[in-house]
């Protein structure tokens, strides 16, 4: 269906053949903007968990490439006042603490894009609380946190060696003489070279006896205080190992012996399989789904002349000029987590963090929740569906009407005066909302909404008169297709 | 038996385009035609056609994790299976083995826990059978590699799932919108390709909730927008906004809050049992949906396998037998069939538990099924005669029985399109 005018949208909607109320045809054919505001736009959608008019102007101050330099920097941003609440809150041993830690900092760090690496790496290098402590969770975060702009080899140690993944992929049971293949299995196809690596079924099982021996110690029970990684040289395989992706090992016995998977570890994170990996993944989560063969390719490129520097990685996915293409502006599905928590920072408001992390809960996308290692879908097919948008829309509902403990819409705040037409309402509500501008027919179908609502108030009604009407108005665009993309 | 459906839809012409009309059609007579539409008047519930009178249903349920079918099914009449497994292994009726399984033949016992799939498969004209050693050649032991190659029936993910294929290959204009639904969080492989499917993690989402303005709104917004010039990602995104209200108006006659299982069965608590239970209520509101797909998750028991399996085989026997009961008569119009990605290593490991293996077994049971029977070659457990030296082999493709499902009960598939480059090799089980 094509739709030319306002009216005509108008009549196909409603049945309505006069709207009163709102100025005709009154859109402006949008202007190309200038480049540095579409990469500042583009920057805040893709490079915190979530856009608002306080980040675009940030970035616009400061020029969108010293902002994304300071965010590569996260040790040069004072984060405080977030770290002061995450500790508060969330106390590393308590139930879910890993959970609402990440949503804290989601929502409050002003390093977003560390953050926003961190949580890209938790998925990737993914382990399921289920079957994890949550002291071993919340740790594991803290070092991919502190790591998320270093060497990739330099995280996958940290994985391999994470309690969190010990307890999740059976390392903790894969001892000489009985080895257990899960760990090793997983590194190939999920962590490095991938399935398509070339390795053999044979390598699975030389793999798995280089990491006989790698074990965690727990203390305490119920909480486990702290967890440890150590290295067992009685339960390590000292014999020869020999990986037909060209690495190989006399064996090593005593300490030394975990020697051999540290290895292994640098000698997979520097295959050039793991890089075009790694980096194709990179790209879909930054980008966009497809992300084009050129911007891979030179993601790819700054990753393997970097020796796996995800700092010089990161930047060079930031800067390609194909990141700013209209091709790939809001075409990126939120996740769940990613939707609520956008949702949220638009409005900068008090939050209770235990009443959003229980509706991230529902819509199934807490960040250490997952139960198979391969981690949740960074594309839209695992995100998009009826199942999904009726939870979203459950949750835009109840956020609309203030029914999520601790938040509150600041109507005052986007609307200082009463707006008196509906097309007011809507350009109010979507400079709040959006980034992209919404199409014409959904910005007239919108106003046109809000003016049939109004229609049935007085002339002048009062904030009280309109605040139902309100509430209503922004569940609806909550609930646009627009508002799960960035 | 086969009905070749071919002559209606031919992989060459490109089965892609004739599902995407149809129901598109269905829909828009719907929601669209309606023209003027005032606020606050609920949608048109008159989108969601009756069913065909005589739709059969097909429920695909995935034991993710790759399941110990050597423990849940165990061949006890093999003389190196204990030998295999010295602290894990099913015993034999009658004999001193820690766990004594539940006879099916001489040959095979059913773990302990399976008291209501036992008590079906030994039913005078049994409609419950066990396929053994199935698997397919060459083997992934990978839980993902392999678990696409089940679900896309070795076809490739870029031409998806083995039942999306099925639902082009037969396509017609009286089918129902919605005609295959996933109980689970996203859509499985099975189900993913051209023809539009569906996955709620439950049937309680079907609802609503929000201001019944703004719901006629955003469907009338859905329908209405031009998208053609839209990013793919913004029109898939339309696409399933369109979807969501379209399966709100189908499945409004649910209510799985108040459901009350018939013949007192009683589901056990848990997902599979959850979903089950939800089925079933589908399939008695006879909306036309023919195909559903769940996972029973966690049966990658890489160690403690005897303590570990108990309660899973106890809520996978619960929950079907349970779902058997509830459907009463109606069970004569539903097939359910089980597959995991890979059976087990012969023998277990140092944790007490069993690394990746290859050839399973499928559990299929239903109307038509010719029961009673554990189908397959067994191909032995010595050392030379496990696949790779470790591992069962498989000697039924599982294909062959998914083919005989959808010849003998959902009415005929095209095989070019549902199973390509497949030679069939019949089975018997249906």
């Amino acid at each position: 269906m094509h739709i030319s005018s306002r009216r005509e949208l108008a009549e196909r909607l409603f049945g309505i053949r006069n709207s009163s109320r709102s100025a005709p045809e009154a859109v402006p054919a949008p202007a190309a903007p200038p480049s540095d505001a579409t990469f500042a736009r583009q920057l805040a959608a893709r490079a915190t968990f979530g856009s608002n008019l306080e980040v675009v102007g940030d970035i616009e101050a400061m020029g969108p490439e010293q902002w994304l330099e300071q965010q590569l920097d996260p040790d040069s941003i004072s984060d405080a006042d977030c770290e002061q609440e995450v500790a508060n809150v969330s106390p590393p041993t308590t139930s879910g603490a890993a959970d609402l830690r990440m949503l804290t900092r989601a929502l409050k760090s002003r390093r977003q894009l560390a953050w926003r690496m961190t949580y890209f790496l938790n998925n990737h290098f993914a382990t399921y609380r289920q079957r994890t402590a949550e002291i071993s969770e919340v740790n594991e975060d803290d070092k991919f946190h502190g790591a998320c702009f270093d060497k990739f080899a330099k995280v996958l140690q940290i994985s391999a060696a994470s309690p969190a993944m010990i307890d999740f992929l059976d390392s903790q049971s894969n001892i000489a003489g009985n080895p257990n293949e899960n760990y090793a299995r997983e590194l190939l196809e999920l962590h490095t070279v991938s399935i398509d690596g070339g390795y053999t079924e044979n390598d699975v099982a030389e793999l798995a006896r280089v990491f006989t021996g790698w074990r965690r110690v727990n203390v305490g029970s119920q909480p486990i205080t702290h967890s440890y990684f150590e290295f067992a040289p009685t339960l390590h395989d000292t014999g020869a190992k020999t990986l037909s992706l060209g690495w190989s090992t006399p064996g090593i016995s005593g300490p030394s012996g975990r020697h051999e998977g540290a290895d292994v570890l640098n000698f997979l994170a520097a295959h050039p399989r793991t890089a075009s990996f790694f980096c194709q993944k990179l790209c879909r989560y930054f980008v966009s789904d497809t992300p084009p063969l050129g911007l891979v390719n030179r993601v790819r490129q700054a990753f393997a002349t970097s020796g796996g520097d995800l700092r010089v990685t990161v930047r060079a996915l930031f800067l390609d000029p194909e990141f700013v293409q209209p091709r790939y502006l809001l075409s990126k599905t939120y996740d769940g987590f990613e939707y609520i928590v956008s949702v949220v920072r638009r409005f900068k408001g008090p939050v209770s963090i235990s009443a959003i992390n229980e509706r991230i809960s529902r819509l199934r996308s807490l960040p250490h929740q997952y139960h198979l290692p391969t981690g949740y879908g960074e594309t839209a097919e695992s995100w998009i569906g009826p199942g999904h948008a009726l939870e979203r829309w459950d949750f835009a509902d109840d956020f609309a009407h203030d029914r999520i403990a601790g938040t509150s819409v600041p109507w005052t705040g986007i609307f200082p005066s009463l707006p008196s037409t509906g097309g007011a309402w809507e350009a109010g509500l979507s400079n709040w909302l959006f980034d992209e501008p919404l199409p014409d027919t959904t910005k007239w179908a919108v106003a046109l909404y809000m003016d049939n609502m109004m229609a049935s108030l007085p002339s002048h009604p009062t904030w009280a008169q309109v605040l139902p009407h309100a509430r209503d108005l922004l569940t609806l665009m909550l609930q646009l297709p627009e508002a799960q993309m960035h | 038996m086969t009905k070749d459906r071919s002559q209606k839809v031919s992989p060459q012409s490109g089965p892609k385009q004739a599902p995407g009309t149809t129901r598109r059609t269905v829909l828009q007579a719907g929601a669209l035609a309606t023209g003027a539409l005032a606020l606050n008047q609920p949608l048109s519930a008159g989108s969601a056609p009756k069913r065909r009178g005589n739709t059969k249903v097909t429920v695909v349920l995935f034991q993710h994790g790759g399941a110990d079918h050597l423990n849940l099914y165990a061949p006890t009449g093999d003389s190196n299976y204990p030998l295999l497994r010295p602290t894990s292994a099913i015993g034999a009726p009658g004999s001193s083995a820690a766990v004594v399984g539940l006879g099916m033949d001489p040959m095979f016992s059913m773990h302990p826990n399976m008291v209501g799939t036992h008590a079906a498969f030994t039913a005078h004209q049994s409609e419950c059978a066990i396929v053994h050693a199935v698997g397919y050649s060459p083997y992934s032991r990978s839980h993902f590699a392999s678990q696409d190659l089940y679900e896309t029936a070795l076809a490739g993910v870029f031409n998806g799932g083995w039942i999306n294929r099925h639902l082009q290959a037969t396509a017609t204009s009286q089918d129902a919108p919605v005609r295959a639904l996933a109980l689970r969080g996203d859509l499985p492989m099975s189900l993913r390709g051209d023809y539009p499917c569906y996955a709620v993690s439950s049937t309680e989402q079907l609802v609503y909730n929000g201001p019944p303005a703004a719901r006629v709104f955003l469907d009338k917004l859905a329908h209405g927008t031009e998208i053609s010039r839209m990013l793919p990602e913004q029109r898939a995104a339309y696409q399933a906004q369109r979807d969501s209200f379209a399966m709100l108006d189908m499945f409004s006659v649910l209510d799985p809050g108040n459901y009350v299982p018939s013949n007192g069965a009683a589901y056990p608590s848990g997902h599979v049992g959850e979903s089950l239970r939800q089925i079933a209520e589908v399939i008695k509101a006879d909306l036309g949906v023919e195909f559903f797909a769940l996972e029973h998750h966690g049966w990658d028991h890489h160690s403690d396998l005897v303590m570990r399996i108990d309660g899973h085989s106890s809520n996978f026997d619960g929950s079907i037998s349970a779902f058997f009961d509830d459907l009463g008569a109606l069970a004569q119009d539903v097939v359910l069939v089980t597959m995991s990605e890979f059976g087990r290593t012969a023998a277990e490991n140092g944790s007490g538990g069993t690394d990746h293996g290859v050839g399973g077994a499928m559990l299929v049971r239903g109307g038509g099924v010719n029961g009673g029977q554990v189908y397959g070659a067994w191909p032995g457990l010595q050392p030379a005669q496990l696949a790779g030296g470790h591992s069962l082999a498989a000697t039924t493709d599982f294909r062959d029985v998914l083919r005989e499902i959808l010849d003998v009960h959902m009415g005929g598939t095209d095989p070019a399109v549902t199973f390509p480059a497949h030679v069939h090799q019949p089975v018997g089980v249906m």
